[in-house]
């Protein structure tokens, strides 16, 4: 139950993380008519932003990351 | 080199393939060796979510709006950050309560309310019914398309297609057959469709792949990489400006709209809930498959702008940009990838298909039909001989009216819309149950009023929104009414309700009436909850729903029910919806987990009519599964106060935890006080020892002179030996206080009890430290009464309190000066005993511990004191053991005066606590 509330508050976090970069104000720094490594560079923030998130979610859900990870190290995971 | 012919056999050589993967996933379930139990598959599966307008219409859409349609997937993709917490609520929920679709969610959640459920399958089949269409809309496309190879041109007269040319017809119908065979295969709906799954992972994959293969294709066939892609789009300005958004703040208020359309849209579309919830094998899937699926959708999505920037490139206009995927490998001439690209959108077309209508169906027959024909008072439905295979027959003539509803839309009104827009109005549809979705997982207060508001409200703006400009748009409705209002009120254009315009584009008529739906939807679901009054039943199902952790952890099942049911009723009635068989088997399971023996009882418990309640929901529904159990229970409806109760008793739970957890507190900080009486004790003993050792010490000393000095006079030896018997007394003293005083801890003591006057207590301790006073000049004040009533106590001890409040005060009067007064004070219930000096006196801290065992207190100028620091214990522990109280006043420098009181009748013999 623990691990599920600390992996819920971390994979939370996430969402708030990803809605604030995904969203104006934020969003509209990246929103420039410039090409950067020869891609379009809302187009390329856009995909970092989405490969960022999915990377931290993996991090969480394999347990790589976690919020107060209070697990002792004697006990076997639950 | 691609005739008409290939391609017709292609497509149904790959929904041919579909049955084939189907069939086999559904042997190898019946064998028991699933394939389709791990989160890749599940995740795939998930992938239903890309149709074929993903396929062909985002780059539709990206010619249009750049990223425009990328909000499409980056909903789903934050909401499966939060899948631990609400998909797995969900998943969870539906497992309990055997929900099999969103409808039965909805109304499961509110009561099992049969209106509610009703209502969400009317709003899901206008939402979704175009959605299908546009499904076979897309397959029709692109088979005239790609038969014309290697012509492009795309425009196709549907008027002038009649259905026996239109490929998409047969298609429809292979799908209809497949959803039929697959898809209903039992009549339970909670039993997983392994090989359904299958074939729609295998879909998954096609339609990856495919896309993959174009995208690379134009980048780096065409193109020489995504620089030089870029770089030539660069220098066009129609296509330079879509580098961007709009840059207005109604351009980012849209993007934001369109995230959470999708957000919502993920939870709440019918063949998400399929796929997501019902043939979900394992909720440990869910930890892969949240970030499973999100990657999916970006490699999906990866060359969406590259093929929309190469196709603009290529056609500057002259095709519709929905079929930019696949008319790029005709011009070039590629006739086995532009196939391979068809098949693809083809994978991507059926897959959704084939999931939405399984769902509809049992919608449909589950939620709509069979609570009507329950409704219809004559009791026809009773008179169904065979009532599960009528119950299939319901949900098989479902699947084809939708599929073909949805074939027939298409051809009516489809074709004047692009494939993303039908998509985002039917997205706008099924999102206004998100509101009672999450509304009810988390707030017990949402109620079934609320709900029904909520939905009605959502439902009304969208149809204003979004259904009636597509009305006005196919000519039934007049033009002007969607250009300047009805009745000329241009606050009420549909498009611009309220005059609000946020969108992606100018036009764009979805992000005003999502965020116009979802706020209607939303207020009116909080405010009529808050203002209504839900009935018992709603108070149940909030409470299980809401709490569905807790409950499961304790293990409750049926925590609301109380009544009587004959189990041959409840037999019959399973039997008669399932099969005797299947009812039988089920019986025989619920029997065998529970031990229990059927000959013996006759009365069905509240667990088994749960179950079978639970059981019969999985097969037509929990509204209708309420209304047929309670028609063979004989139920004693618990009113609202009860249900109160029950939750109540939940809270105490908590409410135990939590005094559980005060318990503990005080346990520690006992432990405290243990750990401190220890080392209390520790500093006795090496006190005690030190007392022991100095008499001792002058004991041995005194007798070495006088064993080495033969020649020692008489009266020096007299006078050694008294200071021997002196010192020995002490010690004497000293062991026998230790002694008492481990008597009186351990409760051991022999108390002598008698009559007893307190006047001869004083004089015996008087007399008893005589020599002590008269060593030290100091003048005894005795004020006592004549009469005084005797007391019951033991007199030894009595006097062993007063030799030691007396000897105290002696030991710190000033020699000389001193003066002790003993007086004692008559009241009717008790006498008092004070015993005061004039000596230096005791600040208020040492006041406060001077009667704690093995305290000492350092006395002013004194130095250490002599003694055990056991004597005022000892006295305290005599004195509260008659039945009286000792204390002390002082004040530095005024002298100390210790009282004590005994009762003149005692009423109460026993010891206080032996442990104090």
């Amino acid at each position: 139950m623990n691990s599920n509330r600390s992996k819920n508050a971390s994979l939370t976090a996430i969402f708030f993380l990803g809605v604030l970069l995904l969203t104006y104000p934020l969003l509209s720094l990246f929103d420039q008519p410039l090409l950067v490594f020869g891609i379009p560079l809302l187009y390329l923030y856009l995909f970092s932003v989405w490969t960022g998130l999915i990377v931290l979610v993996i991090f969480v859900t394999q347990g790589i990351l976690r919020i107060r990870q209070r697990q002792p190290p004697a006990t076997k995971g639950r | 080199m691609l005739n008409t012919w290939t391609i017709i056999v292609a497509s149904f050589g790959y929904v041919g393939l579909l049955f084939a993967i189907a069939y086999f996933g559904d042997k190898r379930a019946d064998e028991g060796r699933s394939i389709v139990s791990n989160p890749y598959i599940y995740a795939l599966s998930m992938a239903v979510y890309c149709t074929a307008w993903t396929f062909y219409g985002s780059v539709g859409r990206a010619a249009k709006t750049g990223v425009g349609f990328l909000p499409i997937y980056l909903g789903p993709t934050l909401m499966a950050t939060l899948g631990w917490l609400i998909l797995r609520k969900i998943i969870h929920i539906s497992k309990i309560h055997r929900i099999t679709t969103i409808a039965d969610f909805v109304s499961s959640r509110y009561g099992k309310s049969a209106t509610l459920g009703g209502m969400v399958t009317i709003i899901a089949v206008f939402g979704i019914v175009p959605y299908i269409s546009l499904q076979l809309k897309a397959v029709s496309t692109t088979f005239h398309l790609i038969s014309s190879y290697p012509d492009v041109s795309t425009h196709i007269d549907y008027s002038k297609v009649s259905f026996v040319e239109d490929n998409a017809f047969y298609i429809a119908w292979a799908l209809a057959l497949f959803a039929i065979l697959f898809g209903t295969r039992n009549l339970e709906a909670t039993e997983r469709h392994e090989g359904l799954v299958a074939a729609i992972a295998f879909e998954s994959i096609v339609k990856l792949v495919a896309f993959l293969a174009v995208g690379i294709f134009v980048t780096f066939g065409i193109f020489d990489g995504f620089g030089d892609l870029f770089g030539q789009a660069e220098v066009i300005p129609a296509i330079k400006e879509l580098f961007i958004l709009n840059q207005t703040p109604e351009t980012y208020a849209g993007w934001t709209m369109y995230i959470f359309l999708a957000m919502l849209a993920f939870i709440c579309l019918p063949r998400q809930f399929q796929v997501t919830v019902v043939e979900n094998v394992d909720e440990k899937h869910l930890n892969k498959a949240i970030w499973l699926f999100p990657l999916y959708m970006l490699v999906i999505n990866i060359f969406v702008l590259p093929v929309a920037f190469g196709g603009m490139m290529a056609f500057s206009g002259g095709v519709d940009a929905d079929t930019f995927v696949l008319s790029l490998p005709m011009i070039h001439g590629h006739s086995g990838l532009a196939l391979f690209v068809y098949i693809g959108g083809l994978s991507a077309a059926t897959g959704m298909v084939i999931v939405e209508t399984v769902a509809l169906s049992t919608m449909l027959s589950n939620n709509l039909i069979v609570p009507v024909l329950l409704k219809i008072p004559s009791g026809r439905f009773s008179e169904i001989t065979d009532l599960p295979g009528f119950l299939l027959t319901i949900r098989r003539t479902s699947i084809i009216a939708v599929v073909l509803l949805g074939y027939l839309y298409f051809h009516l009104i489809g074709e004047h819309y692009t494939l993303v827009s039908i998509g985002l109005i039917s997205f706008t549809a099924v999102s206004q149950f998100a509101p009672a979705i999450i509304g009810g997982l988390f707030w017990k207060g949402g109620n079934r009023n609320g709900a029904l508001a909520g939905l009605s409200a959502g439902f009304i703006v969208w149809a204003y929104t979004l259904v009636l400009p597509s009305i006005a748009q196919a000519g039934l409705l007049p033009w002007s009414l969607i250009t300047d209002g009805p009745f000329g009120i241009s606050l009420l254009k549909p498009f611009e309700l309220f005059g609000l315009n946020i969108g992606m584009t100018a036009n764009d008529p979805i992000a005003n009436a999502v965020f116009l739906s979802i706020l209607a939807n939303v207020a009116a679901y909080v405010a009529v909850s808050l203002f209504s009054r839900p009935s018992a039943m709603e108070h149940t199902q909030a409470a299980l729903f809401v709490d569905v952790f807790r409950f499961s952890r304790r293990g409750l099942d049926s925590p609301f029910w109380r009544g009587t049911a004959s189990i041959p009723d409840l037999r019959a009635l399973l039997a008669r919806c399932l099969g005797e068989e299947r009812a039988d088997y089920a019986l025989f399971a619920y029997a065998q987990k529970r031990n229990l023996n059927w000959d013996k009882n006759v009365t069905a418990d509240a667990g088994l009519v749960e179950f079978s309640e639970k059981l019969l929901a999985g097969a037509i529904g929990s509204a209708s599964a309420r209304i047929m159990v309670s028609s063979v229970v004989k139920e004693e409806p618990l009113g609202i106060e009860e249900v109160m109760g029950i939750l109540d008793e939940t809270r105490q739970v908590i409410a135990h935890s939590q005094e559980l957890e005060k318990v503990t507190e005080n346990l520690k900080a006992a432990n405290e006080r243990l750990k401190e009486l220890d080392s209390l004790k520790d500093e006795f003993i090496s006190t005690v020892t030190h007392e022991l050792r100095t008499p001792l010490t002058a004991v041995r000393s005194i007798a070495e002179i006088i064993h080495d000095s033969p020649s020692l006079g008489a009266t020096r030896r007299v006078e050694f030996a008294g200071i021997i018997i002196k010192e020995s007394e002490r010690l004497t003293r000293l062991i026998n206080q230790v002694l008492d005083f481990q008597k009186l801890e351990s409760g051991r003591m022999d108390w002598q009890v008698a009559k007893v006057d307190p006047r001869s207590v004083i004089h015996q301790a008087i007399t008893g430290i005589n020599q002590l006073i008269q060593n030290r000049h100091i003048r005894i004040h005795l004020d006592l009464p004549d009469e005084i009533p005797e007391i019951e106590g033991d007199k030894d001890r009595l006097v062993q309190v007063m030799i030691n409040l007396v000897a105290n005060a002696v030991k710190f009067c000033p020699s000389e000066s001193g003066q002790i007064d003993i007086s004692i004070i008559l009241r009717p219930e008790e006498i008092q005993i004070n015993v005061a000096d004039n000596g230096a006196g005791i600040t208020l801290e040492d006041q406060k511990i001077i009667f704690e065992r093995f305290r000492q207190v350092a006395f002013t100028g004194k130095g250490r004191p002599s003694g055990s620091g056991l004597g005022l214990s000892i006295a305290k522990h005599i004195i509260e053991y008659h039945g009286g109280k000792i204390w002390v006043d002082s004040r530095l420098g005024q002298g100390t005066t210790f009282s004590f009181t005994l009762p003149v009748q005692r009423r109460d013999r026993t010891r206080p606590a032996a442990t104090r």
